[in-house]
């Protein structure tokens, strides 16, 4: 259904937004008489900005969402800045003498957010001076349009901006994101937020996959389990599960999302995971595995990684298929 | 039958629990503790990353294990403060939310009378009662003359002593949070360090933890460019015999003072085992009932949060949409939320 502002609530809340916002939903919903069963979607502008900010407006769209069920639109709060028809850049003061910028045409990103010192920007607003300048620009000296941010915020419920995993959505807030050439890993213990990443990566690389609740009784409950995830620009795209018991550790499950696969990632979890081993208290002398017959990838991945194959196990899986068993040592490396 | 939703966010977990006639249903916490650790401490603007990302997962979970869907709430609680600004305000929007979309009240709950309150979890509060709170970011006498009626008598004059433990276990290489790894160490050493006490000047009932902070580090770098050994177990002993020598001490002369029926222990450090026993063996015999909460109870949660609000709920302390966190909310003004 075509859809159309019916009324709308903006003004200046510098810092006030943790009082004034939910109240200001409620004004609008019962001024309209609008039940919450007739919301069907929330659409709400994920950063870049103000940390606080935008982690208030994505905390009650969350909320909203995890309430009622309904779908959630992420959009970027530069592209909802744009001009209708014309290519526009789009800014924010991002202080320190920097600015985040995004430039739009349409649908499309000519240039995607990003944060750049002032000194680019002025360049860069220079060379593209058919472009509309959109934003509270006074910091730089510039005057921007004033565009409907309210319209364009609505009219954001579009497939490109659905949020697949709602309930662990988190802000964009780039200022610790990678550089475009390379990219940056961190490999962190998991929080509960990351278990629809981390199910959407176990669902798409296993044959026999955890459920849900198996994998947060790894994180939560099993008093020997460990949980790792490797992070991307705060996107979960891989996670071990192991064990610590004693004197030995095992592999319970190992996968890196398909799209990072052969960029280390898997070493790096390996490797986190062997330092983890090596810092307990009761040593641990040796990582135990097993690993399917056919999986002949996996198989050299961890021979490369120290593992020997010691044994197979008959009929180890579900289906009937054997299992390679592959130990490798801790203290002789 | 009252059932009541509470969000926990002032630091670094994420918690919702949910009672039903004071039953608690759930109690899901998120802990930060392994994000933190790397820091040797929380990092404010990390941890109000996490709650953001943990809060709707949290909700999701705490009704599944209550088997309830969000019209069955009768209220929703959260803490107000006191805690990390930026904390408090991710677990404040999603308790305002959920109280406008189902038009139910929304409670706030001082976070320290949560810490209390979860004695009620053990025993039942008899008063005159002497809360001692003792955490990472308290250390407070609190008089309580009745239900809700709390009297601060004494407070730190700088550190908590839960942040004292750890600064100290950093310096000593201790992990974060430093509370059991110094309990644990002190357990097997002797106190041969000498660690002057402190005065904290002001109130009788006052305290101050900087001052030994600091001779701990200075006697570790001494020690250090003798080219001493620390003996680990030691200093802990001597450390922790001091810390937690003025909460007894102080409690102790308080509790007489007061003629108190009832002494709770509440906050992170309430945890402690050294703590626990002395307080327990210098009771006995004066006639001064002892609560210490469960363990669970010492980490911050929401099963909590949801003790308070009941007593809220029950006496209509209801607040507006508009309400702010209070990052430095006294005890004493519990009840006044409106600036």
């Amino acid at each position: 259904m075509e859809h159309h502002v019916v009324d709308e609530i903006s003004y200046e809340a510098w810092q006030k937004q943790s009082e004034l916002m939910v109240d200001e939903i409620d004004k609008l919903l019962k001024k309209h008489q609008v039940k919450r069963s007739e919301i069907a979607s929330v659409c709400v502008a994920k950063g870049p900005g103000s940390y606080t900010g935008v982690r208030i407006a994505l905390t009650i769209a969350k909320t909203i969402v995890f309430a009622l069920g309904v779908p959630l639109y992420l959009v970027s709060s530069l592209e909802i800045m744009r001009d209708a028809d014309r290519p526009t850049i789009c800014l924010t003061n991002a202080r320190s003498k920097r600015s985040y910028i995004g430039v739009y045409e349409g649908e499309k990103e000519i240039l995607s957010d990003r944060i750049m010192d002032n000194s680019q920007v002025l360049q860069y607003v220079k060379d593209h001076l058919e472009y509309v300048l959109s934003g509270d620009l006074e910091y730089l000296g510039l005057t921007g349009k004033n565009v409907d941010v309210i319209s364009n915020l609505n009219r954001a419920d579009k497939k490109k901006n659905l949020c697949l995993e709602p309930l662990g959505a988190r802000p964009i807030y780039l200022k610790d994101s990678y550089s475009d050439s390379e990219i940056k890993v961190i490999v962190r213990k998991m929080n509960v937020s990351d278990i629809t990443s981390v199910m959407r990566i176990e669902e798409a690389s296993f044959r026999n996959p955890y459920t849900e609740k198996q994998m947060m009784y790894e994180l939560l409950e099993n008093p020997v389990g460990n949980v790792l995830v490797a992070v991307v620009d705060s996107n979960v795209v891989g996670f071990i599960d192991f064990m610590i018991t004693f004197d030995s550790a095992a592999i319970n499950q190992i996968s890196v999302d398909e799209k990072f696969r052969k960029r280390g990632i898997g070493t790096m979890l390996i490797g986190e995971m062997v330092k983890l081993c090596r810092e307990q208290k009761d040593e641990v002398d040796f990582i135990t595995l097993e690993v399917r017959k056919s999986n002949d990838t996996a198989q050299r991945f961890y021979k490369k990684h120290a593992f020997e194959a010691i044994t197979v196990k008959p009929s180890y899986y579900d289906d009937g298929e054997d299992a390679i068993y592959m130990v490798r040592s801790i203290i002789n490396d | 039958m009252t059932r009541i939703l509470a969000i926990e966010s002032s630091c670094d977990e994420t918690s919702v629990a949910i009672t039903e006639e004071g039953k608690l249903l759930a109690n899901i916490v998120a802990t930060q503790i392994a994000v933190h650790e790397k820091y040797g401490g929380v990092m404010p603007e990390i941890a109000s990353r996490l709650h953001t990302e943990n809060i709707t997962v949290c909700l999701t979970e705490a009704f599944r294990q209550a088997n309830l869907k969000p019209e069955d709430i009768d209220a929703f609680a959260v803490t107000r403060g006191p805690g990390l600004i930026g904390c408090l305000h991710v677990g404040l929007q999603a308790a305002k939310t959920l109280a406008m979309l189902y038009n139910k009240p929304l409670l706030p709950v001082h976070h320290l009378a949560g810490h209390i309150y979860a004695n009620e979890y053990v025993g039942k509060l008899q008063y005159p009662l002497l809360c001692v709170v003792v955490s990472g970011g308290n250390t407070e006498l609190v008089i309580m003359k009745g239900d809700l009626d709390f009297t601060i008598i004494g407070e730190t004059r700088d550190d908590a002593v839960g942040e004292c433990y750890d600064k100290v276990a950093r310096v000593l290489g201790l992990p974060y949070p430093g509370g059991l790894p110094i309990d644990q160490h002190a357990k097997l050493g002797k106190h041969t360090y000498d660690l002057p006490e402190p005065e904290a000047g002001g109130g009788k009932y006052d305290f101050s933890y900087s001052g030994l902070k600091t001779s701990v580090i200075n006697l570790v770098n001494s020690l250090k460019m003798k080219g001493e050994p620390i003996r680990l177990d030691d200093m802990a002993r001597s450390f922790q015999d001091v810390a937690i020598g003025m909460v007894l001490k102080k409690s102790i002369a308080a509790a007489q003072d007061f003629h108190v029926k009832q002494m709770v222990l509440a906050g992170g450090v309430s945890a402690n085992s050294y703590l626990r026993e002395q307080m327990k063996s210098r009771l006995e015999g004066t006639g001064i009932d002892l609560i210490i909460p469960p363990l669970w109870c010492t980490t911050d949660n929401a099963a909590m949060i949801a003790k308070v609000a009941e007593h809220l709920y029950e006496r209509k302390v209801f607040a507006p949409l508009t309400l702010g966190v209070d990052p430095n909310w006294k005890i004493s003004d519990w009840a006044s939320f409106d600036d």
